[in-house]
């Protein structure tokens, strides 16, 4: 069955079960359940707390630090979790495509929306951390189902591209954890995006003729955006810029496109390949 | 009824024109990535390899269709092109009607959830509708003789216990092309026997049955007409009768089928 949109609605009931039977599984699993999505970055946040407070007595400006990394941390956590299972995703259900005709298209979208379900019970959660820290609820936060809404097409676009190669570079997942290195420390997750500006602009790399060009390049990043549009509505109370809104549109749908054409591409020939 | 009458002038069930697939033979079958990046390529210069070619056959309502052959031959290829898993690279297929696959289904269970869950799961799966599903659940349940296991998750389950799962799921879905691939072997003695009994139920409602095994003897039984598939080609295509007596003579005395029920 090819994966097309006709085939995707078609079998939207398979879509859904997938989905809920994830999210149900996980919370089986362990006594702890779905306490396990949020422990991850609980505890990343609570590292680079303590190296970052603590031993470089940096983050000051962004008190309170704990709120101020767990804003990208969690939609990071999507990121990574989600491309992390796609690298493999195909493979693994090799049995399953081989013998039932279904569109495998479900197979990557699931991922992304079973993981979107954890991610909004950490948002929740960190909403509560955020109240009770003092920080103030604002108007801001009518952002936050923009955001989730780019994120998700963002993230779909980026998992089709990364399954369809998948099936098909079987050493894929040992790279992508280097990429998704380099990806957490190239987004503002530890920092803020404030702090690139600074430091090319009014900082000792300022004098250099490129300086203003770095960050608009830096804010290009779709997820430099939606980190920084987290922290925007959460942490600091206020509204994302237009024109990052515009490009953190434009960037995801583009990727989505992309992922959709990719995975349609590759989609008959991946058979053959498992 | 003229359900099982076999009129030639009737629409065929399943028409192949030339079809033709191929898979890429590679030394090492998966490229990686820095193969991949050196020569610019995600597909190693591909051997090819026709899996299936230059085949055409029109299926019609009420046949039973045994597929015969030695390794491959194609014949798990055709099953995959027959229930359109794979589209062909060549020729065309036509298929009109509800094709449905009867494998090994323990793969892509969700091992953390109940038997339920996974019900409804691998329901999902095979397109089955949810207001199908939960109007026959209990029937689906009370067929694989699980009982109170059933809300247990699937990680404690016996292969054959998921196995029987998978095949009450499976045969509950009512499809018009039913196609089994070397699928006798389920559970155990009594089982067996019971799904025999359920595959002839199944038989009287389907349009069109195709059956692939090694064992002449086994398809003389249950097949009308037979297909010898052999390197990708069809080498003789008819009444299963003529087909089969000629295939056990190519291939030097017939295997016996061993019947796991003597009775």
């Amino acid at each position: 069955m090819i994966s097309n949109v006709a085939n995707l609605y078609l079998r939207r009931d398979l879509l859904q079960e997938l989905v809920a039977s994830d999210l149900r599984s996980s919370a089986s699993e362990t006594r702890l359940g779905w306490v396990w999505w949020l422990i991850d970055p609980l505890f990343t946040m609570m590292i680079y707390w303590a190296v970052v407070v603590g031993i470089f007595g940096r983050g000051g400006h962004y008190h309170p630090y704990p709120i101020f990394i767990l804003c990208a941390l969690l939609p990071f956590k999507h990121f990574g979790g989600s491309i992390n299972s796609c690298c493999k995703l195909l493979r693994s259900r090799e049995g399953l495509i081989k013998s039932v005709p279904f569109p495998t298209m479900v197979l990557p979208l699931s991922v992304v929306l079973s993981g979107f379900g954890f991610f909004l019970f950490g948002q929740a959660t960190l909403l509560i951390a955020a109240w009770i820290w003092g920080l103030p609820i604002t108007v801001a936060l009518v952002q936050l189902p923009a955001l989730w809404v780019l994120q998700v097409v963002f993230y779909i676009g980026a998992c089709l591209m990364i399954a369809a190669f998948g099936a098909l570079v079987r050493d894929l997942s040992g790279f992508m954890g280097h990429v998704l290195r380099l990806f957490f420390y190239m987004a503002p997750v530890l920092y803020g995006a404030d702090m690139v500006e600074e430091r090319f602009t009014k900082g000792a790399l300022g004098a250099s003729r490129f300086a203003d060009i770095i960050p608009t390049i830096y804010m290009m990043n779709p997820l430099a955006i939606l980190f920084t549009g987290y922290r925007e509505a959460i942490f600091y109370g206020r509204f994302l810029a237009g024109e990052h809104w515009v490009v953190l549109t434009v960037s995801s749908l583009l990727v989505f496109a992309i992922g959709y054409r990719v995975f349609q591409h590759f989609d008959r020939r991946v058979i053959k390949f498992l | 009824m003229s359900r099982r009458s076999q009129n030639p002038e009737a629409e065929p069930v399943v028409r192949m024109r030339n079809l033709g697939t191929y898979f890429h033979l590679h030394r090492r079958r998966k490229i990686n990535l820095r193969q991949a990046l050196i020569q610019r390529r995600f597909v190693a210069k591909p051997e090819v390899l026709w899996a299936l070619r230059h085949l055409s056959l029109d299926l019609h309502e009420g046949q039973v269709l045994g597929i015969v052959g030695p390794n491959g031959a194609g014949k798990s290829t055709l099953c995959l092109v027959l229930s359109q898993i794979l589209q062909p690279d060549e020729g065309e297929i036509v298929v009109r009607g509800k094709v449905s696959q009867l494998v090994s289904l323990s793969t892509g269970l969700n091992s953390e959830l109940s038997g339920r869950a996974n019900v409804r799961l691998l329901a999902a799966y095979l397109g089955i509708p949810r207001t199908v599903i939960d109007e026959k659940i209990h029937e689906i349940i009370d067929f694989s003789e699980l009982g109170d296991f059933i809300d247990e998750p699937m990680r404690h389950y016996s292969s054959g216990m998921k196995a029987r799962l998978g095949f009450s799921v499976a045969t509950t879905l009512e499809p018009e092309i039913l196609i089994l691939d070397e699928v006798f072997s389920v559970g155990d003695a009594k089982f067996r026997q019971k799904s025999k009994a359920r595959l002839d139920a199944m038989m009287a409602h389907c349009k069109l049955i195709a059956i692939v095994s090694h064992s002449s003897e086994f398809l003389r039984t249950l097949c009308s007409h037979a297909l010898w598939l052999e390197k990708g080609r069809m080498v003789s295509f008819g009444k299963a009768a003529d087909v089969l007596d000629e295939y056990d003579q190519v291939m030097g005395t017939p295997e016996h089928f061993v019947d796991p029920d003597p009775e």
